[in-house]
C-alpha cells in the first residue's frame, strides 16, 4: 500500500502525515474516548490523549517506552499526556498507519494502571485494528485516489512529453506507483508505461491504466516486456500504446 | 467481485509455486501472477478498463470512488488477518 502524499491535515477520520497517516481504532474511539464512530478528526483533537497523539507520532510513528510484553508480540508503544493520560501506539508499517489503540487514565477504575489495562484487550485479542478499521482506511485511500488520480496522470503526461525519452515517475492517487516515458519515431509517439504490481489492487491498476492511456481503447494497449532502455524491475508490468 | 478479486490471488499461490522453484524474489512472483492473470483475463479487464475510462471522461467521482472500493472488503478483512499474522 502506498503512503499518503499530503503534507499534516486532519481529513475525515485521519490526520494526514507527510509519510504515514494517524488513526484511532473504532474500539478505542467508542469505548475508551466514548466518541462516536464518525466524529471528524478536528474534533477529536480537543481531546488530551489525541493532542498529544497528533503533536508525538506526527513527529516520527514509534517511540522509546513500551507496553510490553503483549500476547501479541507487537511493538505498542506508550503515550503520555500530563500525569494522569495514558495511551497506546502501533505503527502499522506495511500500511503506514499509526493507530491510538487505546486509552485509559492511570489509577483508573479497579484496574490501577492504564498499561495492564491495555495487556489484557491485546490478550482477548481487542487491542489492535481490525476488519472496521482497515476498511475505514482503506475507503479513505480510495476517496482520495478517485479524486487525485486524473490530475496525477495529465501531470506526469505531461512531463514525460516536455521532455521525450526521460522516464518520469509518480504515485498516482497516492495509491499507484507509475514510471512513465514518451518516445518518438519520426512522426509516431509512443507511450510507455511501468507499473508497481506489489500490493496494488486491480480496480486502481485498472483506473490508473484508464487515466493514463485517456483516449486508447483496452485493445490498443499492448504489453511489454521492458521500458526504453531497462528492463522491468521486479514487481513491474509494462504497457505501451501509440499516441495521437 | 469477490470471485474477481480472489482470481489473482488463485494465480498468486501458482506463480509463488513455480517461482519459489526458480529462485525467483516475492515482487517477481507478483509480477509473474499479473501477466499470467491479464493473458487469461483479457475481455473481463477490456470491460473494466473502458468502465473506468467512462468515468474518467464523466467526471463522475462519486462513481468512481465505489468502483476503486469493489473489493475493499476483501482488502479491509485481509489486512486484518495480516496484522494477526
Amino acid at each position: 500500500m502506498s503512503p499518503p502524499q499530503k503534507s499534516e491535515e486532519s481529513t475525515g477520520a485521519a490526520y494526514i502525515c507527510e509519510a504515514y497517516e494517524l488513526r484511532i481504532t473504532r474500539r478505542c474511539l467508542e469505548d475508551d474516548l466514548e466518541y462516536f464512530g464518525e466524529t471528524p478528526f478536528e474534533e477529536l483533537e480537543q481531546h488530551e490523549i489525541v493532542k498529544a497523539f497528533v503533536k508525538r507520532r506526527s513527529d516520527g510513528p514509534t517511540n522509546t517506552r513500551e507496553v510490553a510484553p503483549l500476547s501479541s508480540g507487537k511493538r505498542v508503544y506508550r503515550l503520555s499526556y500530563g500525569d494522569r493520560h495514558r495511551g497506546a501506539t502501533w505503527y502499522d508499517e506495511r500500511h503506514r498507519v499509526v493507530w491510538l489503540l487505546g486509552y485509559a487514565q492511570h489509577e483508573f477504575q479497579s484496574r490501577g494502571d492504564a498499561f495492564p489495562y491495555f495487556k489484557e484487550l491485546d490478550a482477548d485479542g481487542r487491542l489492535l485494528p481490525g476488519p472496521a478499521d482497515y476498511e475505514a482506511l482503506l475507503r479513505g485511500r480510495d476517496s482520495r485516489l478517485q479524486s487525485e488520480i486524473g490530475a496525477d496522470a495529465k501531470r506526469l503526461l505531461r512531463e514525460a512529453r516536455e521532455t521525450p525519452g526521460r522516464e518520469v515517475v509518480g504515485i498516482l492517487g497516492g495509491a499507484v506507483e507509475v514510471t512513465v516515458a514518451v518516445t518518438s519515431v519520426e512522426s509516431l509517439a509512443e507511450l510507455h508505461v511501468a507499473v508497481q504490481m506489489v500490493g496494488l489492487a486491480k480496480e486502481h491498476f485498472v483506473i490508473a491504466l484508464a487515466a493514463l492511456f485517456e483516449e486508447r481503447d483496452f485493445e490498443e494497449i499492448e504489453t511489454a516486456e521492458a521500458m526504453p532502455g531497462r528492463a522491468l524491475r521486479p514487481g513491474e508490468l509494462g504497457f505501451r500504446a501509440l499516441l495521437d | 467481485m469477490t470471485v474477481v478479486v480472489r482470481l489473482p490471488e488463485d494465480v498468486l499461490a501458482s506463480a509463488r509455486q513455480t517461482g519459489a522453484l526458480k529462485g525467483r524474489s516475492a515482487a517477481e512472483m507478483v509480477a509473474e501472477a499479473w501477466r499470467q492473470y491479464l493473458e487469461s483475463h483479457r475481455d473481463e479487464l477490456a470491460v473494466e478498463y473502458e468502465e473506468a475510462a467512462e468515468l474518467l471522461r464523466r467526471g463522475d467521482g462519486e462513481a468512481l470512488r465505489e468502483f476503486a472500493s469493489r473489493s475493499v472488503v476483501e482488502r479491509a478483512e485481509q489486512a486484518a488477518e495480516q496484522v494477526r499474522e
